[in-house]
């Protein structure tokens, strides 16, 4: 870079860079050497520090009280129904939900592979609750006996059905 | 393009995840910056809060897509940018609708020229006519010059937020300081 002429519009950059402190080295020494010859480039360099200067003395924006107050209601609505279609909703409110529902496929998967059903499960207990989970009756069973069976409370079905529990 | 340590990654993380209560820590901690950037590039307009709410709103819905390629604080001045291009774009047409002559910058606006009577009428006098003349400059060098004299970015982050080549960036604050020169150096008793 050193031993380089610059143009002045390559210079321009290099002066923009050299008014902010922020210019390395090398450029440097070439600017410089530029600097000494070009008295319009001087000029521009002392332009873009007072206007840096100045600029940078702007003084600061004052932010009322209520700026918070007033976002944060924003966002409190935007929580609402517009929020459902906010992706963090869907990925890490219901996480628990998600959770809850693969703990169950794995109960499920891990028991099938047991060779226990719920079926079986709900057997071993004396638990009256357990007959809802009743589902083996006989294929062969014809609805009108499916139909007096309920009437009658009876055991017209046959094949070991839920009544069979209490006997 | 990759940035150092961003002192708000951790409370972007959370806000990320849902937590408000660390986006309203963003929120505190940028809230001035933004209002401030809103301010300057709509010419010290009322609506600069209103316009930093959008930005902050925005952020919040979009806090997802936000990577960490960039510093939380550039991202968000990148969206500030977009939210006020959007702003300015619509309120012009209004004006160009309703106002067609009331935009003119006037040189000897009574406000300007009134003598301040407190510190903070001298600050509020000051901010204006600094506006003012930031307000005379093309969209694109005013951009540029606002994101590193009134912002502080430095020129990585004002490339990433344009979108445009670090030389760029620096040939348009170039030329957006030249320009304010005569404009502004009758504020500070310059010729």
């Amino acid at each position: 870079m050193e031993g380089r002429k610059l143009s002045c519009d390559d210079a321009a950059r290099a002066i923009v860079r050299l008014s902010d402190g922020t210019l390395d080295g090398g450029a440097r020494a070439t600017l410089d050497a530029h600097l000494e010859t070009c008295a319009d480039c001087r000029a521009a360099l002392e332009t873009q520090r007072a206007v840096a200067a100045w600029l940078r003395s702007r003084p600061a924006d004052r932010v009322s009280d209520q700026f918070a107050a007033r976002l944060a209601a924003r966002l409190d609505g935007d929580s609402g129904w517009l929020g459902i279609a906010d992706w963090r909703v869907w990925t890490f409110r219901l996480t628990p939900v998600a959770a809850l529902l693969a703990a169950f496929v794995l109960l499920g998967s891990a028991q099938s592979e047991s060779g226990v059903t719920l079926d079986e499960w709900a057997l071993d207990t004396d638990d009256t609750s357990s007959w809802f989970l009743q589902t083996d009756v006989s294929p062969d069973v014809s609805l009108d006996a499916l139909v007096e069976s309920i009437v009658t409370g009876g055991d017209t079905l046959g094949g070991g059905g839920a009544n069979d529990v209490g006997k | 393009m990759t940035y150092g340590v961003d002192a708000d990654r951790e409370l972007v993380e959370r806000a990320a995840r849902g937590s408000r209560e660390a986006f309203d820590e963003l929120v505190r901690r940028h809230q001035r910056a933004i209002v401030s950037l809103a301010r300057a590039l709509t010419r010290g307009s009322a609506d600069a809060e209103d316009i930093a709410q959008d930005v902050f709103l925005r952020a919040w819905r979009g806090l997802g897509r936000f990577r960490g390629d960039s510093t939380f604080r550039t991202w968000l001045h990148r969206v500030a940018v977009n939210v006020v291009h959007s702003h300015t774009g619509r309120v012009g047409r209004l004006r160009q609708l309703l106002l067609p002559r009331s935009d003119s910058v006037d040189a000897d606006d009574p406000i300007e020229r009134a003598p301040a009577r407190t510190d903070l009428e001298a600050e509020t006098l000051l901010r204006d006519a600094i506006d003012r003349a930031l307000a005379t400059l093309p969209e694109e060098l005013r951009m540029a010059v606002i994101l590193r004299d009134v912002q502080g970015l430095d020129y990585r982050e004002i490339a990433d937020v344009l979108d445009v080549p670090i030389g760029t960036v620096e040939s348009r604050i170039f030329r957006g300081r030249q320009r304010l020169k005569p404009l502004l150096a009758p504020l500070r008793g310059g010729s």
